[in-house]
């Protein structure tokens, strides 16, 4: 399982840089083993339940085996035995955004956040490698009584909640990779927002990972109490390196009785990065979680978010766009379960394979008996660009109820000629015109995003058409 | 190799004395199924492509090898055209090149069934139905097979011929495991029915594999109302430019029966075309499971491929899994699907209930119009209107019970 070395070599990524960052206060050596769980386990002063955690995670880590189904071919190239499992650039958390340190606030003004953004954006957490180097709270969120922090600090500080709520969502036996980061996990977002508090602005997060054969494994824990409401959002942009990185999140959200949890995803990874990712929700009794997630960048992302739908009239939404050029695979799907009557599942996914990139849908629909009134449709579109390319439907539906309505259906296609010679007619370039029905096949996706977002990836879709035609 | 296998009762000797007579190449391949045979162990639920059939209770060892009783019939009419039937073994030593490279390769596909290589290893006589080049058959070729733990069929239907074939299934046994394999040359049209009206006891496997030459064309109905289990795999081939398929599928199911259907639309030349629809209508505890994948090959351009599975579940007891997948290597297609699980539809049962219907024969007529589509396009109604004959008095039963 050698690590290929490769030479990434990409004059058209714009947002490829790599910042010089070699302060860094703690990095662990390459590799993984119960001495470096106890090392990450100590630095960060860790009650002795999440250190037992984080060993019990670790067994179960070495003795899962890779999962069977997945591509192989690409997963088989992942060395864990090259990977740093932790490091920190800073030792001290960023009180305010002067004390943030200048080679890291310089890598956030490159990656285009606008200070009038920042104000607008309110609570700003801003990871950076392993650990959150800056994160300040909006007054008035404070005042609403919403709690977010990184997960370590929110560990520290509210002990209680977090060791009630972690990883009942996702167990860390639930595959190889939430294992891997029960044991090694630092930094992501910790969120809990009280009793029917509804948080009026997006609550933000940068990811990044900026260091050569660098795993990040964030550990997110959303709690959305009865009746708040929470939009979470997540866009990462990762700089150019020459060896495979490791991102391995867990996400778990708790949607309490009717509340209602919102959690966008970009996901721009640079080319060379295993975004191997568990994303789950829980919802009770009339909850409403919604995934909205694009994947555009990595080389092999596998992430399926899944709601389970726990109290009777719950509903659980996804919105997912998947894009793959040359050497990507975008393995991306969704995954509902019905285990209670009248709930209510929608899911839309939309890819585009270009350029030898493989596209895969991957699903599961479940009902569980007794769950009558379950309606759940699945939609998903896929276009083509050239011969080279692929693109998979797997979907599944298992069910156990009889007064249901489940309908799953799926296209794949080109880009159609009729549509192609109308908009060029109107005397746009072939590649304008495939740009324009690109975008508008993303539509309903970019439509449920910020401005901002949506303006960026607009803006990625037009560079990465350039050279896809002719 | 291998040696006694306790668990199958099906060894080398065995096969060797089953293959006695036959050509060395046949011998070979009874040898070699075997081998693939040892090498994939008895499905349980964690086996990939049998993780949702409902194994417990049942005895699915392999049998030692009786049978085939069949009755066959062929027109005189065709008869006179030039189709014939032999068993299988002495076609094989006709010498006939087509046959044995048909026979050779048929498994070289994606098939994960151990019951395919079971049968291919252990069957005895065997039944080889040839319609020669340019022949239009008149009546439809009925095999209604009594008995049998292995039967296997070949069929070649050459090219620019016609015809229709029919396959019924009474077998009553513990366990059947057969094994089609058709070869539609040129230009050629089939119509293929598997009927399967197995005993309330039996489990019934069913692998069928169809190779289309170029503008060839077949049409294949999986009709299942019998059996304890029933899994039929059905993978079409459309090999040749121009090719087109239509898979069509048929379920009622009651009690405790399961049903377990794999299909595959293999997509390997430009210009083919496929089409699917698989329609199960369940009740009381019964189960059905749908895995069906449309593969469009790199090359494949011009490829136009449609596959839908619709079921209905007629009481609280009954369950409905779908896996309907694609695999798409080409750009230039039109690939679709459809999946959906649900109950009558309540709009339906109010309109016929205000025209004065029963509750019960409003059940009955809405599942008769849902299974009718599939009916229609297999378009030979000598076949379908005695196949609606068989499904109607399961049909008044719905909601009863058993």
């Amino acid at each position: 399982m050698a690590l290929k070395e490769q030479v990434l070599v990409d004059q058209d990524y714009k947002y490829g840089f790599r910042d010089e960052t070699l302060n860094y206060a703690f990095k662990s050596r390459k590799g993984v083993d119960h001495d470096i769980v106890e090392q990450i386990s100590q630095m960060k002063g860790e009650p002795q339940w999440m250190s037992d955690f984080r060993h019990r995670s670790l067994d179960i880590f070495f003795s899962k085996p890779m999962p069977a189904w997945a591509d192989n071919e690409l997963l088989g190239q992942i060395d864990f035995d090259d990977i740093y499992y932790y490091m920190r650039a800073s030792d001290v958390e960023g009180r305010s955004w002067e004390d943030v340190p200048a080679d890291i606030k310089r890598t956030f003004d490159r990656l285009g956040v606008p200070q009038a953004e920042r104000a607008f954006l309110g609570g700003v957490t801003a990871q950076y490698d392993s650990e959150v180097v800056y994160h300040s709270i909006r007054k008035d969120l404070e005042a609403k009584g919403v709690l977010f922090s990184d997960m370590g600090v929110g560990l520290r500080e509210h002990e209680d909640i977090v060791r009630q709520h972690f990883a009942t969502v996702i167990p860390p036996a639930d595959n190889k990779f939430s294992a891997l980061n029960s044991a090694v996990w630092s930094g992501g977002s910790f969120i809990w927002v009280p009793p029917g508090v509804h948080v009026d602005i997006p609550l933000q997060a940068y990811f990044r990972i900026n260091s050569e054969s660098m795993g990040q494994f964030e550990r997110t824990l959303i709690i959305a109490e009865p009746g708040s409401f929470v939009h979470y959002i997540e866009g990462c942009t990762a700089p150019t390196f020459s060896s495979n990185s490791l991102h391995s999140a867990v996400v778990e959200l708790i949607a309490k009785e009717g509340a209602h949890i919102r959690y966008t995803t970009i996901q721009n990874w640079y080319k060379n990065v295993y975004n191997l990712v568990t994303k789950r929700a829980l919802a009770e009794k009339n909850a409403h979680v919604e995934w909205v997630d694009g994947n555009i960048g990595s080389k092999l992302t596998m992430k399926y978010p899944s709601v389970y739908l726990m109290g009777e009239g719950a509903r659980g939404d996804v919105l997912s766009i998947a894009y793959a050029s040359e050497g990507q695979h975008q393995d991306a799907g969704s995954k509902m379960v019905h285990a209670a009557p009248n709930t209510t599942s929608l899911i839309t996914s939309k890819s585009v394979s270009k350029g030898g990139g493989r596209t895969t849908y991957r699903g599961l629909v479940k009902v569980y008996e007794g769950c009558d009134g379950v309606k759940s449709n699945v939609r998903c579109d896929a276009l083509l660009m050239d011969p080279e390319s692929r693109s998979d439907t797997y979907p599944t539906m298992e069910v156990d109820a009889k007064n249901v309505r489940i309908e799953h259906e799926a296209t794949v296609s080109k880009v159609g000629e009729e549509q192609l010679f109308y908009v060029m007619s109107r005397g746009l370039s072939e590649v304008e015109a495939t740009t324009m029905i690109v975008n508008g096949f993303f539509e309903p996706f970019v439509k449920e995003l910020p401005m901002e977002y949506a303006v960026e990836l607009n803006r990625l879709i037009a560079l990465e058409m350039e050279g896809s035609v002719g | 190799m291998s040696q006694l296998v306790i668990d199958t009762g099906i060894d080398r000797s065995l096969v060797e004395r089953l293959s006695a007579g036959e050509p060395a190449w046949l011998q070979h391949a009874r040898l070699a199924a075997l081998e693939r045979l040892n090498a994939m162990p008895q499905p349980d639920d964690r086996t990939v492509g049998w993780r949702r059939t409902a194994l417990d209770g049942l005895d699915l060892s392999p049998p030692m090898p009786v049978g085939p009783e069949y009755t066959l019939t062929i027109s005189d009419a065709d008869g006179k055209q030039g189709v014939r039937a032999t068993t299988l073994a002495d076609a094989s030593l006709s010498g006939d090149g087509t046959l044995q490279a048909m026979l050779e390769h048929a498994h070289i596909g994606r098939s994960v069934s151990r019951y395919a290589a079971l049968t291919e290893s252990a069957w005895q006589a065997g039944i080889f139905i040839y319609i020669p080049a340019g022949v239009e058959v008149s009546e439809p070729i009925s095999i209604e097979l009594h008995e049998g733990s292995y039967p296997r069929i070949a069929l070649i239907a050459g090219a620019n011929s016609q015809a229709t074939v029919v396959e019924t299934h009474r077998e009553a046994a513990r366990l059947s495991s057969g094994l089609v394999d058709m070869l539609v040359c040129g230009g050629a049209s089939l119509r293929y029915a598997h009927v399967q009206e197995c005993g309330p006891s039996t489990a019934v496997f069913s692998h069928q594999r169809a190779v289309l030459e170029r503008d060839a064309r077949l049409i294949t109905l999986n009709f299942g109302i019998g059996g304890r289990l029933a899994r039929n795999d059905v993978e079409v081939e459309l090999q040749g430019r121009g090719a087109e398929s239509e898979m069509l599928g048929l379920v009622f199911a009651e009690g405790a029966q399961e049903f377990d259907y794999h299909t595959l639309q293999g997509h390997r030349s430009p210009d083919t075309r496929s089409d699917l629809l698989f329609k199960n209508a369940l009740d009381d505890r019964s189960h059905s499971s749908y895995t069906g994948v449309i593969v469009i090959d790199r090359g494949a351009q011009r490829s136009d491929a449609y596959q839908a599975n619709r079921n209905i579940l007629l009481s609280e007891g009954a369950r409905a899994d779908t896996e309907p997948k694609l695999e798409i290597e080409a750009d230039d297609v039109r690939c679709t699907h459809g999946a959906t699980v649900g109950p009558i539809d309540e709009e339906q049962l109010f309109y016929a209930s205000s025209r004065g219907l029963a509750p019960d024969d409003a059940a009955r007529l809405i599942v008769e119009g849902f299974f009718q589509e599939v009916f229609e396009k297999f378009g030979d109604a000598r076949v379908t209107e005695a196949l609606r004959g068989r499904v109607s008095p399961h049909l008044g039963r719905i909601g009863a019970g058993s």
